[in-house]
């Protein structure tokens, strides 16, 4: 559809991030999702007591995790429905600053993520000197707004993508887009 | 025996270059820049020693009228610069019609080659392998195209000013002398016996230019983006020339008292928050300790609590004031 190469990223790779991930596949779109939170986090029998993972393991062992340790806790929640979802996009979580792939459009789904993503860029020297946009649209993190997230990621990216020249349009285009859809924008750019 | 399947191996590399040039050249659009791009790839991995044969082919789509195979000559020129600097004479003078191209997204992509085609250039030129007239012939051109860029940061076009903000924080940052760690990538590298290069005149020039940015970030009519651009490129020089930061602080004071009166609440809390980001990020720095009460100063006046300014402070800088 486009060749605008784009990374989607909210702290554990599992909910919002890969949501979005799987409709802007559908859509068609260049797509790639990341984490940038210390471990996956996703939550336990208890507030206090959440289940953590390294990101790389794999989708499929923390749904056999999870299905050991209480199915019919994780079906009636929706995690195991979500994972079974996410081992079909690609085989495991990944994490953001890891990564050596270069975006054109790198799309966070909270605030702290964004600042996550800003830093990793501040900690590093620009070697290529290629440009990407990094915009923020804050998404709780549960399974109806991330669904809603990924309908209004979907229609940025659309718009975006439809743009000749985004450089030149970016500053326009968000503006529009953050007063049809009533939720503050962050964006900067920032150098590979 | 391994001679042999060398042999053989190169020979099939090369009937797959030439089958895929011939290719290209019947192409159109996006296939002919897919093939482009399969032939630069083979060319810069497998058979670099044959690209002294076949770099006129694919430097002759410099003119071509899909901007995909045109950003595809940009790429390469940029690649041979890293790998091969030693046919820089031979392609330095590509790069000025690109950057002269009508098409926009082609122009951007020239001005990234062009900053790594710099940097790559001055690595070269300190190696001193070189002969003189080669050097003076590249450097002449480079010369030229920096004239170029400089005047880009006036551009139309949005996206034709970020990438020449960027170029010129490459210029300024080899232009200017480095500390022990940053020698590599500084003034200090260049040979000071290479009869072309001045170097007292190369660092005016980069304070020249670093003087050009700082009135660009604090222009009234600058868009959000290169507003955020800029900013990062000026706390980015702080950073590796600390000499810079004194005057990047007072940018930044006077960006906070007075920011341009064309952007948006949206825009405004973006360039805040990038803003805080970037000060944050100085304070990180082991070249800030001099400034730190200038720093923190502008913290506070940007609403940070002493809390949390503390809690962002490294640990080794907050025993130091401490023990200061």
């Amino acid at each position: 559809m486009s060749d605008l190469y784009v990374a989607v990223v909210c702290s554990s790779n599992m909910n919002r991030s890969m949501e979005a991930h799987a409709f802007l596949v559908k859509k068609g779109f260049n797509v790639k999702s990341y984490g940038t939170g210390e471990k996956v986090k996703l939550p336990g029998a208890s507030a206090d007591r959440p289940n953590c993972y390294e990101f790389g393991v794999l989708y499929d062992e923390i749904y056999n995790d999870l299905m050991e340790k209480d199915k019919n806790y994780y079906t009636q929640n929706g995690l195991l429905h979500m994972l079974d979802r996410n081992r079909r996009i690609k085989p495991c979580p990944e994490k953001f600053q890891v990564c050596n792939e270069r975006f054109d459009v790198i799309i966070t789904c909270e605030e702290r993520v964004y600042d996550q993503v800003i830093e990793w860029f501040g900690s590093r020297r620009s070697i290529y000197n290629q440009p990407v946009h990094v915009v923020n649209i804050d998404i709780q993190d549960n399974h109806e707004e991330a669904t809603i997230g990924a309908f209004l990621i979907s229609d940025m990216v659309t718009k975006m993508a439809q743009s000749d020249d985004l450089d030149n349009d970016i500053d326009e285009l968000l503006h529009e887009f953050e007063s049809k859809c009533h939720r503050p924008i962050l964006n900067c750019i920032m150098f590979y | 025996m391994s001679n042999k399947h060398g042999h053989t191996s190169n020979t099939t590399v090369q009937n797959q270059l030439i089958r895929w040039i011939n290719d290209t050249g019947m192409a159109e659009g996006n296939k002919k820049a897919g093939l482009l791009r399969k032939v630069i790839e083979v060319l810069l991995h497998q058979g670099s020693q044959m690209i002294p044969v076949y770099m006129e082919n694919i430097l002759s789509y410099i003119s071509d009228k899909n901007t995909d195979v045109k950003k595809q000559v940009a790429y390469f020129v940029e690649e041979l610069s890293k790998s091969h600097p030693e046919l820089l004479p031979k392609i330095v003078a590509q790069l000025r019609l690109l950057l002269l191209d009508p098409v926009i997204a082609v122009q951007k992509r020239a001005i990234q080659a062009a900053s790594i085609l710099y940097r790559n250039t001055l690595m070269w030129i300190c190696k001193g392998d070189a002969e003189v007239s080669e050097m003076k012939h590249v450097w002449e051109h480079l010369t030229e195209l920096k004239l170029m860029v400089l005047n880009m940061i006036d551009s139309e076009n949005e996206g034709i000013r970020t990438h020449s903000i960027k170029f010129l924080e490459e210029v300024v940052l080899r232009q200017s002398p480095g500390d022990i760690v940053d020698a590599e990538s500084s003034l200090d590298s260049l040979p000071s016996d290479v009869p072309f290069i001045n170097r007292k005149a190369l660092e005016e020039e980069s304070d020249h230019i670093f003087k050009l940015l700082v009135k660009f970030h604090n222009s009234q009519h600058i868009s959000s983006v290169n507003l955020m651009a800029c900013m990062t490129t000026l706390c980015s020089l702080a950073k590796f020339r600390p000499k810079y930061l004194p005057r990047v602080i007072q940018a930044l004071g006077d960006l906070h008292t007075t920011l341009p009166p064309t952007l948006s609440q949206s825009q405004v809390n973006s360039v805040r928050k990038h803003l805080k980001m970037q000060i944050l990020n100085l304070i990180k720095q082991s070249t800030s300790n001099e400034m730190m009460p200038q720093l923190t100063q502008l913290l506070i006046d940007i609403g940070m609590t002493a809390q949390e300014i503390n809690k962002a402070v490294p640990k080794e800088k907050r025993n130091k004031r401490l023990g200061e």
